[in-house]
């Protein structure tokens, strides 16, 4: 199988880690670990954009804008329906930096997004500035989906998966 | 855009391969060759794409100081096209047509001569136009091996590949779920890589609750 047959085979993965990443920063009330020395701790928060949608079945995706959709009773019915998110506007906070975005699953791609406040006023300064915020980003995205990987290729992942079935029923979980 | 200032919309490439030990020699020979090239008014091309320098992209002249920047290769991506709306052509057209035939004291013309008009008319309103100007930024992080190309849209992106691996004579492999686990971040064992290559879809909801769900709505 080449490069392109397992990027279509595994398109899957997109959705299931930002339903992942729903449920979990709903239940840590947003906050993760990055295992790196440059990031630490994060908080990682769904805004006010949310699509849901399904890969597997001919459903209807469902937009959600304004608001808190994330919480709303019609986001959880879409994933009550088998429905897995597939692009969030997201937010990220480490220390006093705060990135917004959005994600679009499928594709593993960020769109619009918004950095911390770049102080440098000098073309090359303030490039460098983007880029090292930008990467920042690009870091923390990659951090948090290799901690999804190795939960979700590891033999816990059905014991994972059970809890974000409760989560999705609408059952307390703990 | 995206790399100075503006939107910051993009989409994320990984270079395969190390960079070749000559690689600024290299990278210039390939720069140079592939710089945009303006249209030429009296030729049939309507579309001409480049690269060229990424804060003034007028500037096709590119040498390392316009396009390294520390451990980044930065360039533009132009795209200029040049086509004669519809509209213009068939107003100017029936204008000289009008000319010709009060010139030679005719009534009408043939198919050819008509064909000859329209062919004038756009020549000359191609002179007269001026293309239009696309411009997206591309980053690449020399270090570490990633791309950024600043824009989403699946032709574009397409026709920055091709220019890319033109250029600097290296593959470049798109994010998605399967390579974002690959490159770029941390690594993931030989264990974890197969099990990755045969993992199967999961369903986040259990049946009965999916069942009730369904006749609710």
């Amino acid at each position: 199988m080449d490069l392109l047959d397992h990027m279509q085979r595994t398109a899957f993965l997109g959705p299931e880690f930002l339903t992942w990443l729903w449920w979990k920063s709903e239940k840590n009330d947003g906050e993760f670990q990055i295992e790196s020395d440059e990031i630490g701790p994060i908080e990682l928060y769904f805004d006010d954009r949310l699509v849901v949608g399904s890969q597997l079945v001919d459903a209807q995706q469902n937009h959600f804008k304004g608001g808190q959709p994330a919480t709303s009773l019609e986001a959880r019915t879409a994933l009550k329906l088998g429905k897995q998110a597939g692009e969030a506007k997201l937010r990220v906070v480490v220390g006093s930096q705060e990135w917004s975005f959005i994600f679009k699953a499928t594709p593993f791609q960020v769109a619009s997004v918004k950095l911390p406040a770049v102080l440098s006023k000098e073309d090359d300064a303030r490039f460098t500035e983007r880029m090292f915020l930008l990467e920042q980003l690009d870091r923390i995205m990659r951090g948090l989906y290799h901690q999804f990987l190795h939960m979700r290729l590891s033999d816990a992942w059905d014991t994972e998966v059970e809890k974000i079935r409760v989560w999705v029923a609408g059952e307390s979980q703990d | 855009m995206g790399a100075f200032q503006g939107g910051l919309t993009f989409r994320r490439y990984t270079v395969q391969g190390e960079l070749p030990k000559d690689f600024r020699d290299k990278f210039q020979q390939g720069i140079t060759k592939n710089a945009f090239q303006p249209i030429d008014p009296a030729g049939e091309e309507e579309r001409a794409l480049g690269w060229a320098d990424a804060i003034f992209p007028l500037e096709t002249d590119l040498t390392p100081e316009r396009y390294l920047f520390e451990d980044y290769l930065v360039l533009a991506l132009r795209v200029d096209a040049l086509s004669v709306p519809g509209s213009l052509l068939k107003l100017y057209t029936e204008q000289e047509c009008r000319r010709v035939m009060a010139e030679h004291n005719k009534e009408t013309l043939n198919r050819y001569e008509k064909a000859e008009a329209k062919e004038r008319v756009k020549l000359e309103l191609r002179r007269r136009l001026l293309p239009g100007i696309k411009v997206i930024d591309m980053v690449w992080n020399l270090t570490d091996g990633s791309v950024r190309f600043f824009a989403s849209a699946d032709k574009t992106n397409q026709e920055f590949m091709e220019l890319f691996e033109a250029t600097f004579d290296l593959q470049l492999v798109p994010d998605s779920p399967f390579t974002a686990a690959l490159y770029g971040g941390p690594v993931l064992s030989e264990a974890l890589k197969e099990r990755l290559e045969r993992v199967e879809p999961t369903v986040f909801v259990d049946a009965d609750v999916m069942a009730a769900a369904m006749t609710e709505v």
